[in-house]
């Protein structure tokens, strides 16, 4: 069981998503950084598609009122059990009692906006159409389709599990897989039905500019802003159609928005392009005010990219099951 | 586990690796066993030694890989080594990371004290049992 | 059908099927056919009816995509109407006062008195053609072009749900409470969506809806 200490504004509880329900106007929902919560999850022996929780405002406190295995991934946010460091992206064991602190993000390395914080088994809620994640339009999955506040308890589905190892961390895939255009963060994007309509000078500035995440991008969408505004060669009218997390819209003001995981699963501006699949994780984990660019993809490399992200959990849970009867505390 | 069956047991591990030198220590025991040409044999008295944590030790602990891996001083995410020559350091605090592959493992203070040398440099690739830090 | 149906990515995760010409029922009929029918295939995880179109996500994305396209146009080519027999759910409506937030400017965009707005949008049997947006929500086919208004410039933070408004040439009802960039003219009470319910969505595509007058707030 885990006490929320703060404020907790805008944390989720999220799994990988919600799939199946678009028949009924139910989108994804999930993680906005799969491969974060696949690899906390890995850490604990848990399912990849376990249940944790998305922290995307710091600082963020918890208190463990059960013996509890957890890992923190995603940003690097200083955390520390009762204000002993932890190694960022790795497993622990927490007594009944202590706290958990996030802090701010810091700008390491690799520069991520959210944490995971993974428990033993999973954060254990009612799973809702097949998910734990939480649809906050409509109210259901997750904590009662709600994000967390200040006295909330959550359970973990296996809080006594035996742990096989703690103290033992991976190295992040944001730094084992770089992705940069031109010294600039970068994701790759198969263009969209609508590409061609664009005036050629707006594809090419589509392809090279630094586009800035404004604050007001979260996980409805990131809303992205560049010189100069993209165009099209003639008024588009666009008929209601079904779009998924990644796909680029440009409404008349020419600024992109890129459709993130609690989008609607459904959209009626004209389509640029989309954030390949593979890619969306590192997308999510772009801060406010960064910036990040286009690199044009095929369908073959957007297909390599999945089988690049599926081998890399699946050499980390090789590694990781070598690291058995590792015990280190915090 | 007795000491004969523990000896036996290190013995034949070592006599596979090419580690030279196995030091184990447990509270109030000491397993010296080095493997040489005939062999692995038992270092020092025949008799366990028992040693007095902490009574009057002259020379630093030293504190050993807790297994094989590339040493890293400092975590890939972060700028600043885990342990600096000359810092106060408690009891369980990670000093150093081994890595194999994608995994980080720490190794750790036995006690409170200061560090007085990292043995290793950042990137050399180490055994089981390999010296790592010297703490005072 | 002299135009052919398109067919373009999204991503690796979905295919997007366009029906060509001017958007019909009996072309969505068809989409519906389309629909069943690409349900059945090993590499569609969800087939989803949209406005004259078909989003086909799948359920892993195969090495080439030509012989999948192929397949679905020849699927498209032999598929008939699919005159689903759906359920006609009849909704009563307030229309205006504070469930209707926007009467005012339809009544300033149309010219019409809000009577007349009233019986035009209460008037046809509207059919479902897809779900999406949200939870629950339907696109609704068949409201008056007379009483078409367009999206408001700067849309509302959110609207309750059951909202009646109408969107350019469109018509709807929100499900929950949510953001919104049409004109509100009334409310219901209707439940579009409970997570708990099998199926979940009260509605499906080739269901009707008739909207009742039950209170004219001027």
């Amino acid at each position: 069981m885990i006490e929320i200490l703060s404020n907790a504004a805008l944390a989720t509880v999220q799994d990988r998503g919600r799939e199946g329900g678009l028949r009924w106007g139910v989108g994804n929902s999930g993680a906005m950084d799969p491969l974060a919560l696949a690899t906390g999850n890995l850490l604990l022996g848990n399912d990849e598609s376990a249940a944790a929780i998305e922290v995307p405002v710091f600082p963020f406190r918890v208190r463990f009122t059960v013996d509890c295995a957890f890992a923190v991934t995603g940003a690097d946010c200083g955390a520390t059990l009762d204000e002993r460091p932890l190694m960022p992206w790795a497993c622990y064991e927490a007594r009944a009692g202590q706290v958990l602190s996030l802090g701010l993000p810091r700008a390491g390395a690799w520069r991520a906006a959210r944490a995971y914080v993974c428990l033993a088994g999973g954060v254990d809620v009612p799973a809702v159409l097949g998910s734990r994640s939480t649809q906050l339009r409509g109210a259901f999955g997750g904590l009662e389709g709600r994000a967390l506040r200040k006295g909330d308890v959550l359970r973990a589905a296996a809080p006594g599990r035996a742990m096989r190892r703690s103290g033992v961390g991976v190295v992040p895939p944001g730094l084992q897989m770089p992705l940069e255009a031109g010294g600039c963060a970068a994701v790759r994007v198969l263009p969209a039905a609508e590409y061609e309509c664009y005036t050629a000078a707006s594809r090419t500035a589509f392809w090279r500019t630094e586009w800035k995440v404004t604050p007001q991008s979260d996980r409805y969408g990131y809303r992205l802003s560049g010189e100069p505004a993209l165009q099209s060669t003639a008024a588009l009218e666009m008929r209601s159609h079904g779009i998924v997390p990644g796909v680029i819209q440009v409404p008349p003001s020419g600024q992109p928005i890129v459709q993130m995981r609690d989008a609607q699963p459904s959209g009626g501006y004209p389509k640029i392009g989309t954030v390949i699949e593979a890619d969306l994780w590192r997308l999510g984990q772009a801060p406010i005010g960064s910036r990040v660019r286009f690199i044009e993809a095929t369908w073959d490399e957007a297909v390599s990219a999945l089988d690049e992200l599926r081998a890399w959990l699946d050499e980390t849970r090789s590694v990781l099951d070598l690291c058995h009867d590792i015990r280190h505390a915090a | 586990m007795d000491m004969p069956e523990r000896f036996r047991e290190l013995s034949s591990w070592l006599a596979a690796t090419d580690i030279a030198w196995l030091e184990l220590k447990g509270p109030g025991t000491l397993l010296r066993l080095r493997r040489g040409a005939k062999g692995v044999e038992r270092v020092a008295p025949a008799a366990d030694t028992v040693v007095a944590p902490g009574a009057g030790v002259a020379e630093p602990t030293v504190v050993r890989s807790p297994r094989v891996g590339v040493l890293r001083h400092r975590h890939p995410l972060q700028e600043a080594p885990l342990a600096a020559e000359g810092q106060s350091v408690v009891a369980g605090q990670a000093l150093v990371l081994l890595q194999i592959g994608p995994t980080l493992v720490p190794a750790a203070a036995p006690r409170d004290g200061v560090v007085a040398r990292i043995v290793v440099h950042d990137g050399e690739a180490v055994g089981y049992g390999h010296p790592l830090v010297e703490l005072l | 059908m002299n135009a052919a149906a398109r067919i373009t990515p999204l991503g690796t995760t979905a295919l997007l099927f366009e029906a060509p010409g001017a958007l019909t029922l009996p072309t969505q009929q068809r989409i519906w056919a389309l629909a069943r029918e690409a349900q059945e295939w090993t590499e569609v995880r969800e087939a989803v009816p949209g406005m004259n179109n078909l989003m086909l996500t799948l359920v892993g994305p195969p090495r080439g995509l030509q012989a999948l396209e192929e397949r679905l146009h020849a699927a498209w080519s032999a598929v008939r109407p699919l005159g689903l027999e759906g359920r006609t759910v009849v909704l009563p409506v307030t229309y205006g006062g504070d469930g209707g937030p926007h009467m005012a400017d339809v009544v300033a965009h149309t010219g019409l008195s809000v009577d007349e707005i009233v019986e035009l949008h209460s008037a046809p049997l509207y059919t479902v053609y897809a779900l999406g947006s949200h939870p629950g929500y339907c696109y609704l086919g068949g409201m008056d072009p007379r009483i078409a208004t367009p999206r408001r410039q700067v849309p509302v933070m959110s609207i309750p749900g059951g909202s009646v408004s109408i969107g350019g040439a469109q018509t709807g009802v929100s499900a929950s409470p949510g953001p919104s960039g049409w004109n509100t003219i009334g409310s219901t009470d209707m439940c579009f969506f409970d997570p708990a319910r099998d199926p979940p969505a009260l509605l499906q595509p080739g269901d009707s809806i008739r909207f009742r007058v039950e209170k004219v707030i001027r």
